[in-house]
């Protein structure tokens, strides 16, 4: 409970240090909103509807005021309301995350079981070395290899966008494989930490079948810390949708956010980030009440 | 050090990140002698030639060599990643062990600060920094350094609140040992082994972020040969000129790859002392 | 004296494992016998292989084992796997040492109790009813509410007993306690041994107590082995090797000085051996007061001699 109390203040330093970086940022959005051909009138007129010409302090409470009610404003670009655009994409953004999470869940928990199951050391090699792979794999050239060799040379899906299942594919395993990597790697040595463990001698010793030792009693030990990773990579994966909707060309929050700095458009930007930063929050407080639920230990008395 | 090497030399994976490191290395150091061609002199009667015996890796959109700006690239690359990474390094371990072992007040305000940072992403606070700051060589090195501070903070800071309570490190402060001494003395030796892994494993971080910044066309601009912005600019003309998005990508694969290598295996060697 | 079955005997047991290229002999030819109804101690120093013996009659501990080990003359060192897990929990359990570490903390307390009976073919049902009962039975109360507990929610001593309820739940035949109170409080201690005793006659319980304390073993045991080194060295009623110890590292164990209101060990000079290191012919004579020239060459069998198995070559 503690940790969403703290949240706040913390939401709150963001916003306000968005505020004055987002000011920081080179250029008059005025000006920029106006084209270059625009007369002084034309570009005065514009600041007056952005408020760009109160002072500071207003400014900044209008911010704050604005932003408890969820008010964020109206694109500088295309007048839309700010809320509305973001709450379009970041399904997409969410959906993509989503699916690649589980799809790596899917494939690295049980590659990873397996590998822990095996002690070979070549096998070993081959796992460190398989996520040591993954991890360092730049998303980008991923994503670019893997639409030339299937979208491109084979024909068999489309190179970008949204639309149908299909178009999920290449980017759900794009992001899949760097997490499938990590899930392994920790998964392996959880369950490997956890086999070793007294509690499995003991299981051992009341005559319980190997297979209810490790589903009943090795697995849900050595999966509490899979989980922690998992919800630390959550959000990392959320940071790299930048670059894969870019490459796929996929509707989501990241492209906006990028758009939107590009664009100078100050009300997106922080409209955006500001959510980001709050769906963020949200998916390391959801990482912590899971943590609560699996391991007894953590709950309160 | 050296028995530090001849321990990770034992691994033939990690023996041949080294090679590749050092030929890297070799490749920024040496550029102007090596490459066959200037990475900036363009010629458009070539441009997207796809790889041949006179240029190996094909031409890109402007007609320069590819081959040529990959190995001019290795010293932007190599340069961004030690610079980022020692920036944010040292930042991120002063404070947080500033930190951790004054407490109190340093501590609440050093920590709201760090929670704002790590609200957001690290990619994305990296880009937010460049946003800012615009682009080019030096915000980019700064921005890369920025995102990788608040986990520095932390780390630093937790494993100095560990530290804090040895036996020997309180008795130097009931002894009323200088604090800066007690700092350098004790707290560093002691929290460097596990700072030394994340910070070979940061270097191939700093350059996944470095290059995606490039990609995204926000990074170092072009004409300089940045292997992210090759990448992001070549993609225009992918369809019909598929080489221009593999040499790029595979430099960055193959540093990112062995930096991680060796720092994986260096935490290792750490954790079995 | 009436004449008892034998229940359990062990011959030529030897474990071996390899440790980092080294072969290990943990368990080097050790035979002896426990008949129904006894509380059999094997007593030694940490090292000397008494928890791998333990743990290997039920094939627990890892490395090879050879030799026999029968109960009620099936070997169990014979059976598949299958035999061998309808065997544990029923026929022959463990009492573990640590309770901190010998129980699943993300298990609930009666979970880890009624998978006991589950396991062998009861109904869920049943297996609850009957835990409770044995929760009680081991002195805890409140045994329906603390049924529900996690392990980390009990003390020490309240752990431990679980455990043994989880050992006496099927009433096996044997059960082998391996040092159950050496990780426990003095005070705690105490009662525990006092529980240990009173389960194993009212149930009609055999066990196999290992501890490296004599003083436990005095509660409990009628009968004792000494183990050094991977061997037994002297075998027999613990009355008589307590008053009439003849091998002499059983001698320095049962000699103690007084010292104040506690009975302090006298130390022998030297230390337990390396076992990947062990000396050659009778393995304690670099420490023996007795050794002669031919307890450094050939290594002493038991004898029997006076009423008890001995391996010594000065004992005559």
């Amino acid at each position: 409970m503690n940790r969403v109390l703290i949240l706040i203040p913390t939401l709150l330093g963001l916003v306000t240090f968005l505020f004055i970086l987002i000011r920081l940022i080179p250029g008059d959005p005025a000006r920029v909103l106006a084209g270059l051909m625009a007369s002084e009138e034309d570009v005065e007129l514009i600041r007056e509807q952005l408020g760009l010409n109160k002072p500071l302090y207003v400014q900044y409470f209008t911010y704050m005021a604005n932003l408890f009610t969820f008010n964020l404003g109206v694109s500088a670009r295309t007048d839309s309301p700010v809320l509305y655009e973001v709450m379009a994409r970041l399904p997409n953004t969410l959906a993509l995350a989503l699916s690649s999470t589980a799809l790596a869940v899917a494939l690295g928990v049980p590659l990873g079981v397996f590998a822990a199951s095996r002690k070979s050391s070549r096998l070993d090699t081959l796992v460190s070395t398989f996520s040591i792979v993954g991890i360092s794999l730049p998303t980008y050239w991923l994503g670019l290899i893997m639409i030339t060799i299937f979208a491109v040379e084979l024909h068999l899906l489309p190179a970008g966008g949204y639309g149908t299942p299909a178009h999920f594919i290449l980017p759900t395993v794009t992001i899949a494989l760097f997490l499938t990597a990590f899930i392994v790697k920790i998964t392996k040595a959880s369950v490997i930490d956890s086999m070793e463990k007294e509690y499995v001698v003991t299981a051992r010793s009341k005559g319980l079948t190997e297979r209810v030792i490790l589903y009943k009693h090795v697995l849900r030990n050595a999966l509490i810390p899979v989980i922690t990773i998992i919800g630390l990579q959550f959000g990392s994966l959320l940071g790299g949708a930048v670059i894969t909707e870019t490459i796929y060309a996929w509707p989501g929050l990241g492209r906006l956010i990028i758009d939107a700095i590009n664009n100078r458009d100050y009300p997106m930007v922080q409209g955006s980030i500001f959510i980001f930063a709050l769906l963020y929050a949200l998916v390391n407080l959801i990482t912590d009440l899971i943590y609560t639920i699996v391991d007894p230990r953590v709950r309160l008395g | 050090m050296i028995p530090l090497i001849r321990e990770l030399a034992r691994s033939k994976m990690v023996l041949a990140s080294m090679l590749i490191l050092l030929s890297f290395i070799f490749m920024a150091l040496f550029a102007d002698f090596i490459a066959p061609y200037s990475p900036i002199e363009s010629d458009l009667s070539i441009s997207n030639k796809p790889p041949s015996w006179e240029h190996p890796f094909g031409t890109d959109e402007l007609g320069r060599d590819i081959l040529s700006r990959v190995i001019h690239g290795a010293k932007l690359t190599l340069t961004i990643s030690f610079a980022a990474t020692a920036i944010g390094a040292l930042v991120g371990i002063v404070v947080g062990v500033l930190s951790g072992f004054y407490g109190r007040a340093v501590d609440t305000i050093t920590q709201r600060f760090t929670d704002v940072l790590l609200a957001l992403p690290g990619f994305l606070l990296a880009v937010m920094f460049v946003a800012i700051m615009g682009n080019n060589i030096a915000t980019v090195i700064t921005s890369v350094a920025l995102s990788l501070v608040p986990s520095y903070v932390r780390m630093s800071r937790g494993l100095t609140l560990q530290v804090k309570e040895l036996e020997y490190v309180l008795a130097a402060r009931q002894l009323g040992v200088n604090s800066i001494k007690i700092m350098t003395r004790h707290i560093i030796p002691n929290i460097s082994p596990t700072l030394i892994a994340q910070i070979t494993l940061n270097l191939g971080t700093a350059i996944l972020f470095a290059s995606g910044l490039g990609f995204l066309g926000i990074g170092v601009p072009p004409p300089e040969p940045e292997w992210g912005t090759m990448l992001g600019t070549g993609r225009t003309y992918m369809f019909y000129a598929p080489h221009l998005i593999i040499f790029p990508g595979l430099a960055v694969f193959l540093v990112v790859f062995s930096f991680n290598k060796i720092g994986d295996r260096i935490g290792e060697i750490i954790a079995s002392k | 004296m009436h004449q008892s079955k034998v229940l359990l005997e062990v011959q030529n047991l030897k474990v071996n494992y390899r440790f980092r290229d080294k072969k290990i002999r943990a368990v080097d030819d050790v035979s002896f016998s426990v008949n129904e109804g006894d509380r059999f101690a094997i007593v030694g120093e940490s090292g000397s292989g008494k928890s791998t013996l333990g743990l290997s009659i039920i094939r627990l501990c890892p490395g090879e084992a050879s030799g026999s080990v029968r109960l009620n003359n099936i070997d169990i060192l014979k059976l598949s796997q299958e035999e061998l897990r309808k065997l544990r929990g029923s026929d022959i359990s463990v009492v573990f040492q640590d309770p901190n570490s010998a129980l699943n903390p993300v298990l609930r307390v009666g979970d880890q109790l009624v998978e006991v009976f589950t396991t062998h073919g009861y109904s869920k049902a049943e297996a609850y009813s009957r835990s409770v009962e044995l929760l009680e039975t081991v002195g805890i109360p409140e045994p329906e509410k603390r049924i529900m507990s996690y392990p980390h929610q009990l003390s020490g001593g309240m752990k431990q007993r679980v455990i043994i309820a989880m050992a006496i739940a099927l009433n096996p035949k044997l059960v082998i306690a391996d040092e159950p109170t050496s990780a426990l409080d003095v005070t705690i201690q105490a009662q525990i041994l006092k529980l240990i005793k009173e389960l194993s006659e009212t149930k009609k319980l055999s066990m196999i107590l290992i501890t490296h304390d004599i003083g436990v073993a005095a509660e409990v045991c009628n009968q004792i082995g000494i183990m050094y080194a991977g061997r037994m060295l002297e075998i027999g009623a613990f009355e008589d090797i307590f008053h009439n110890p003849k091998h002499p590292y059983t001698q320095s164990l049962m000699t103690c000085v007084p010292k104040g209101l506690k009975c302090v060990l006298k130390p022998l000079p030297g230390s337990v051996p390396d076992m990947s290191d062990l000396p050659s012919g009778c393995k304690f004579h670099p420490r023996c007061p007795y050794a002669n020239g031919k307890c450094k060459t050939i290594e002493p069998k038991l004898e029997k001699v006076d009423g008890r198995y001995v391996a010594c070559h000065a004992v005559w």
